[in-house]
């Protein structure tokens, strides 16, 4: 069976993203069969290429590192996009994924979420994992949002 | 429920809930010009108690899904738990087993401790290029509660 991801069209309303600081810390795993690449908030996105129809799983955590106050009402947003700038936070029409989970994060809670599908549309990805929400909030560590991406490279 | 012109998280933000106990679900699926949708279940038992929709494809052809889970149970988190979808091929239509998921090439979850109110969401679209009946189910599961949560339809590929 092949089931073949395609253009993911959504319009989103975000607001500029905070390019200094990290609330919470996020990591990115990419997978196909053999091989791995990792990121995290705070790293530039390393590339991971991948065989077109092979099929990518990714996995991303997010912990509150910092002693305090829960970050309540805190949204994930996870895009996989194509051909879009590695700061972009808004979905493009050559989305082929978007998730959002709203969550409270007290001290040391970790929260995580995976996806997997065959990358079967040769081109440039990012892939771009994102808080939404804890800025201003006191229990922040600096009282900004997080992100982390990976670029994913179908060849 | 389409939500075409919000992002995920300003929906997440924006979207009522209902007072029904545990989990509320709407699961959507589309090609053609044709949707489907399919409201919340619960198992046990086995495959729930509802009739599934069906949505026609054509092999290859684009299929738009979107899902939004609601926690509506008001009273406590549910720690490690978790949302989960995939698609799965199945040997017909409204079968009440539930396939194996593994191997399933499409999938997705989330884990969390599930607090009161939380909304979980998903916006993809794939392409089935083998004809067949296939699963698309998304289910909440380890809510330590005596039953789970799911929404399905099923999708027949020609």
């Amino acid at each position: 069976m092949r089931i073949h991801p395609l253009t993911l069209a959504v319009a989103l309303v975000f607001g500029g993203i905070d390019l200094t600081a990290a609330g919470l810390n996020i990591t990115i795993e990419a997978r196909v069969a053999g091989r791995r690449q990792t990121s995290a908030n705070g790293q530039s996105p390393p590339a991971f290429t991948v065989k077109r129809g092979e099929t990518l799983t990714v996995q991303w955590t997010a912990t509150n590192p910092a002693p305090g106050p829960a970050l309540s009402e805190v949204t994930m947003h996870t895009v996989l996009d194509k051909d879009a700038p590695a700061t972009q936070s808004k979905a493009g029409s050559g989305a082929l994924y978007e998730g959002a989970v709203n969550l409270d994060f007290r001290s040391g809670e970790r929260s995580s979420g995976n996806f997997r599908m065959p990358m079967v549309e040769p081109g440039s990805y990012v892939l771009r994992v994102k808080s939404v929400g804890i800025k201003g909030q006191t229990g922040a560590k600096d009282g900004a949002e997080s992100f982390a991406t990976l670029k994913v490279i179908v060849q | 429920m389409k939500l075409p012109h919000l992002s995920l998280a300003c929906a997440l933000a924006l979207t009522s809930t209902s007072n029904a106990a545990h989990f509320d679900a709407v699961l959507t699926a589309s090609a053609s010009g044709v949707t489907r949708k399919a409201g919340m279940d619960e198992t046990p038992p086995a495959g729930g108690l509802n009739k599934r929709p069906v949505l026609q494809a054509r092999a290859g052809e684009p299929i738009r899904i979107e899902f939004m889970m609601t926690n509506v149970y008001t009273h406590d988190a549910f720690i490690d738990s978790g949302v989960r979808y995939y698609i799965v091929k199945e040997r017909e239509a409204g079968q009440k087993p539930v396939p194996p998921r593994e191997g399933a090439p499409v999938e997705g979850s989330f884990n969390f401790a599930l607090k009161p109110q939380a909304k979980i969401a998903v916006r993809t679209r794939v392409a089935i290029s083998e004809p067949g009946i296939y699963l698309l189910r998304v289910e909440s599961f380890n809510t330590q509660r005596d039953h789970e949560h799911f929404s399905a339809i099923d999708i027949d590929v020609r």
